[in-house]
């Protein structure tokens, strides 16, 4: 009876210790392997299938790359004819699924990763032309690679005092419709390059009388803007860019004369 | 010096939260502090301009220091609890989710180059230029809100929004930072996190993890974490406030009560184009007002969000002097035209689609897709489980999505193309486009948490656990 008693008792204390499915390592690291693994396929289905659109944009980059080295580079033609057919591929897919999950691969591949790529090359550019000596620099540096304008806006600011109101080219169908002048003609993005002076797009006087009336300086823009000065400057002495006082000319402009 | 001014702002937002509720997950604790903190410091900010205090670091260093003080020592008692219950995190391999901390890693390593990518090039987007950016900056330069550019009319269209975007660039700069787009990796920092803990609430690990990468990598979201714009971090404030505010709805646990106040009153001190979200807010607490009868909650919730938009509005009016125009042109009535417009725009955007060159699908992914597709998926499951049990289920999030949405809609309809000095097809392409981000948190939530997904998850939990 006792040795009954405790055999029951050892297959209760048996039962009680076996281990539950979870219970076991092995088999929970499986598990979580095997869902990890599924979500790997997913991973690596998308890769695959957006490999011809990076293998094209890394070709189409190294073309332009090349061309700007050397636009006579036998190595250019094989370039194209690889970059052609793959163009082809990539732009004849437009099926729904395609459209739904391109943007995720852009996401992640060009704006996330690839542009750790390009800032690492940008990076080895601005130390090649020493322009990271102190932090100042560093920053103009970046500011000249992304607004094209930035170093005329330096250019404006070292030559004007800082109470200055200054007259901006008119609006892109007086100047050259370009990405060169960014937004010059509009006088709040450019504020931002110029403040503690002040801007007035030439155009806009209506809207600003008060800035216009006070205006003390204009910005030459492709030998556009001499009209505003209240003095000649001579033909030959007329920059294509400059910043120029209104009311009276520069000293260079009277040493000239 | 930034340093210290960060650290103050997340401080102040985690003595705010603890006192709110001491139990926070590490989530929750990275994601609200610096909502609250940075939402506070923009207050601080407008009130100093109120009564004419100039802004400085030291000035507010100190008032930090002393807020966080007062904060923590009004909650000391709760702060001595919490220290009781600390118990040091035990580590066993087989709690560790190894499908989600696989997720983390890619989503911190995602993180990582997009925030390289923000902090290595300085603020360059038109919108950064001729307003935000220059705001923050001109503030921190002239120590007040109403800077001199309003005086000649040059402080850009931002300059009639409510503070708190362009308010947090000039808090960093005050404190010495180069570039003030620090504070965009902050907001898309906690959006991602506050994301995560919401849904923590209802699903497991993996499938939080999984939804909060649908999140990160919405793609024209996530060209925003690159930029100094206002629209992400209006997305940081309005998609946590409505997730807090569901799960006060549907958990009563208080904390979230006061995160969903809190954060949707923030969300109209950043843009008051949000109020579109006010009143979708106010009509789920009325809704359920209705059904549970508690007054002063209802009241409370309601005070808090509608307060921020009143105030900014009677600053505008009085201190700034904003002549309002008429933003909208009730004239148009019932336009086909306008409206084939609008709707051909908003199928792109919403299912993937074409228009007029516009590539819904690059923008938003299945984001939309996969939240009406849930929709039908719910719904087909009403055969078995019930009409009642199924159409309750996650009743508030679709109450104001569609309530949301359709305001949004009448506000663009309505338009006045003159006073924005825009055309209709343009304002589709950006500001509506950009606004649809605020409902990219509410739909990835309702296509994680609803009974369809739940049920799924469940049994690859279960899988996964091996239980």
């Amino acid at each position: 009876m006792a040795k009954q008693q405790q055999r029951k008792q050892t297959v209760q204390s048996k039962k009680h210790e076996a281990p539950k499915k979870g219970d076991d390592l092995f088999t929970y690291l499986w598990h979580n392997l095997a869902v990890l693994g599924a979500l790997g396929v997913v991973f690596l289905f998308f890769s695959q299938k957006f490999s011809d659109s990076h293998r094209m944009n890394e070709l189409t980059e190294k073309f332009y790359q090349l061309r700007s080295q050397n636009p006579n580079s036998p190595e250019l033609r094989d370039l194209y004819n690889e970059i052609i057919p793959l163009q082809q591929k990539v732009y004849s897919d437009t099926s729904f699924f395609t459209r739904i999950t391109r943007g995720y691969d852009w996401a992640v591949n060009d704006l996330t990763l690839g542009n750790l790529k390009n800032i690492d090359k940008v990076k080895e550019e601005i130390q090649r032309n020493r322009e990271d000596s102190t932090e100042q620099s560093y920053l103009e540096a970046r500011l000249k690679r992304k607004i094209g304008l930035y170093s005329l806006f330096k250019y404006v600011n070292d030559n004007t005092p800082k109470n200055a109101v200054i007259l901006l080219p008119e609006g892109d169908s007086a100047v050259s419709n370009t990405s060169k002048w960014n937004f010059i003609y509009d006088a709040e993005w450019s504020e931002y390059f110029l403040y503690p002076r002040l801007c007035v797009a030439i155009g806009d006087e209506k809207d600003h009388p008060d800035l216009a009336k006070r205006a003390t300086h204009v910005i030459i823009i492709e030998g556009k803007g001499y009209d505003k000065l209240k003095y000649n400057v001579p033909a030959q002495l007329r920059q294509q860019e400059a910043v120029l006082p209104i009311d009276t000319p520069p000293a260079w402009l009277r040493v000239e004369r | 010096m930034l340093v210290v001014g960060i650290i103050l702002c997340y401080l102040l937002g985690l003595s705010l939260l603890l006192l709110i509720s001491r139990k926070n997950t590490l989530a929750e604790m990275v994601g609200y502090s610096f909502l609250l903190g940075m939402g506070v410091e923009t207050l601080l900010l407008f009130l100093l301009d109120i009564i004419n205090l100039r802004y400085s670091a030291g000035l507010l260093t100190g008032l930090n220091v002393f807020g966080i003080i007062i904060i923590n020592g009004l909650n000391y008692k709760n702060l001595l609890a919490l220290k009781n219950e600390y118990k040091a995190p035990a580590f066993e391999l087989k709690q560790l989710n190894l499908v989600a901390t696989a997720l983390f890693v890619f989503m911190a390593y995602l993180f990582y180059g997009i925030t390289v990518k923000n902090l290595f090039w300085p603020a360059s987007a038109h919108d950064a230029i001729g307003s935000f950016d220059k705001l923050g900056k001109v503030m921190a330069i002239e120590g007040k809100l109403k800077i001199s550019l309003f005086d000649y009319k040059l402080e850009g269209a931002g300059g009639v929004y409510p503070p708190l975007f362009h308010a947090s660039l000039a808090y960093v700069y005050i404190f010495g930072a180069e570039t003030g787009k620090i504070v965009t990796s902050l907001f898309f920092l906690s959006l991602l996190t506050s994301f995560y803990s919401v849904l923590r609430v209802y699903v497991d690990a993996t499938a939080a993890a999984l939804f909060t990468l649908l999140l990160m990598i919405s793609p024209e979201l996530m060209s925003h974490a690159a930029l100094s714009l206002d629209n992400l971090p209006t997305t940081a404030y309005v998609g946590p406030g409505a997730l807090a505010t569901f799960a006060w709805l549907d958990k009563r646990d208080r904390k979230y009560f006061w995160l969903g106040a809190i954060l949707t009153g923030f969300a109209v001190w950043i843009r008051s184009d949000t109020v579109v979200f006010t009143a979708a807010a106010l009509l789920v607490i009325g809704i359920d007002f209705l059904r549970s009868r508690n007054l002063k909650d209802a009241i409370i919730y309601a005070a808090i969000i509608v307060a921020p938009f009143i105030v900014w509005a009677l600053y505008l009016k009085f201190k700034i002097h904003f002549a309002d125009a008429a933003k909208f042109d009730f004239s148009i009535g019932y336009n086909t035209g306008r409206m084939d417009m609008m709707m051909g725009y908003i199928s792109a955007y919403l299912f993937g689609g074409h228009y007029r060159g516009v590539d819904g699908g690059q923008l938003y992914g299945i984001t939309f897709i996969l939240f009406f597709v849930m929709i039908l998926a719910n719904l087909g499951l009403i055969y078995r489980f019930g009409a009642r049990y199924i159409l309750l289920d996650k009743m508030y999030v679709l109450v104001f999505f569609f309530a949301a949405f359709v305001l949004y809609f009448v506000v663009f309809y309505f338009i006045n193309e003159q006073v924005q000095n825009a055309p209709l097809y343009s304002l589709m392409e950006s500001s509506f486009k950009r606004g649809l981000f605020c409902f990219i948190p509410i739909v990835l939530f309702y296509s994680c948490t609803n009974y369809a997904s739940s049920m799924v998850f469940e049994k690859i939990e279960k899988f996964r656990s091996a239980l």
